[in-house]
């Protein structure tokens, strides 16, 4: 099916035209909105509203990019509203995620040694990880996500976030300098901590 | 700047192999001998592998049937908010134009009613006067009366 007839299907409410487009783009929805939000339910939610959006806002789609670009462009936004709705809810998750695993580490190094070679396991190093680019500012978060995480092209980026090419070279630099600064910042703290 | 300097500035380039060549066989050199430099670098390949992991994560099975349940009850809900502006605004609006059109034809009626009560009246008061002028039966003007009906 081609993106004019998906569109028209759309329009139209059609059915399986809507099961079509579920079926084809739910995957890029939910992975993209989940390198945002790293919750699955509050992905698959986020999912939902892109979906919604799509239907209701299919008569403004200027057709001046790919059908997959506009999705990524709603999913985007969708993701980081989620994200400024819920910052104080998360603030307390974390807060409360920080202090279970404050007690957990107290718990185990009194049975785990450190190990030099290994010091964290995968789990403290997503954790890690995904602290490091929440903490990006926006506009570095996207472009890092969509080009680390969807694999798009910069020419890609430049359309989902409408800057220019150059603009997405230089926020995917300096998402790199900041995400490798504040990483070094937390190992250093986090090794500090454990020796 | 000292070796482990430039190396935490350039990690990711150097972990990309981004940095010219000349470069990075000066901070190999360096990794060699520099076992923080080292550990950090280990840090960081784990973390890109982790990445790399992140890159595959799978929607669930449920989520495309969740997704299409929350757009079709969106879809039942259309033309239910639709409905429910009709009972809200449309309904009472032809109510009221019913009930004001029932009262306008009332009151025409009525008045119609009125006009021919009146008219009849006025033609038994002109039969009584001629009736009692002429000193005629009563029973002779019935018929006067049924025609004038």
């Amino acid at each position: 099916m081609t993106d004019q007839e998906l569109i028209t299907g759309i329009v139209n409410h059609d059915k399986p035209v809507i099961q079509f487009l579920v079926n084809k783009y739910h995957k890029q929805v939910i992975t993209t909105s989940f390198h945002f939000v790293h919750d699955m339910d509050d992905a698959e939610d986020i999912a939902q509203d892109v979906c919604i959006e799509i239907l209701e806002s299919i008569g403004r789609f200027k057709k001046t990019s790919s059908l997959s670009t506009w999705i990524y462009r709603i999913t985007v936004n969708k993701s980081l509203n989620f994200i400024r709705r819920n910052k104080r809810k998360q603030l307390v998750k974390q807060f409360e995620t920080f202090f279970h695993k404050s007690n957990d580490h107290a718990g185990l190094e009194t049975y785990e040694p450190i190990e030099d070679d290994n010091p964290y396991d995968n789990t403290e190093r997503k954790q890690i990880l995904d602290t490091a680019i929440n903490s990006l500012p926006e506009s570095q978060k996207t472009a890092f996500i969509l080009s680390k995480f969807e694999e798009l092209s910069y020419k890609e980026i430049a359309e989902v976030m409408n800057l220019s090419l150059a603009s997405v070279e230089s926020l995917l630099q300096r998402a790199k300098q900041n995400l490798q600064k504040r990483l070094i910042i937390q190992f250093s703290e986090y090794s500090n901590k454990r020796v | 700047m000292k070796h482990c300097e430039i190396l935490h500035k350039d990690l990711f380039a150097y972990l990309e192999k981004e940095l010219p060549p000349v470069q990075l066989q000066h901070l190999d050199h360096h990794i060699s001998e520099c076992a923080e430099c080292n550990r950090m670098l280990e840090e960081f390949r784990r973390m890109l592998a982790l990445m790399e992991e992140q890159k595959s994560i799978e929607p669930r099975s449920f989520a495309e049937t969740r997704i299409m349940q929350g757009i079709e009850s969106r879809l039942e809900k259309q033309p239910k908010s639709a409905s429910a502006v009709f009972v809200r605004l449309l309904q009472p609006a032809l109510i009221s134009a019913g009930v004001a059109a029932a009262l306008t034809t009332g009151y025409f009626i009525g008045s119609d009613f009125a006009d021919t009560h009146s008219q009849y009246t006025q033609n038994d008061e002109m039969i009584e006067a001629v009736r009692t002028d002429l000193n005629v039966p009563e029973f002779m003007t019935d018929d006067l009366f049924y025609f004038t009906e």
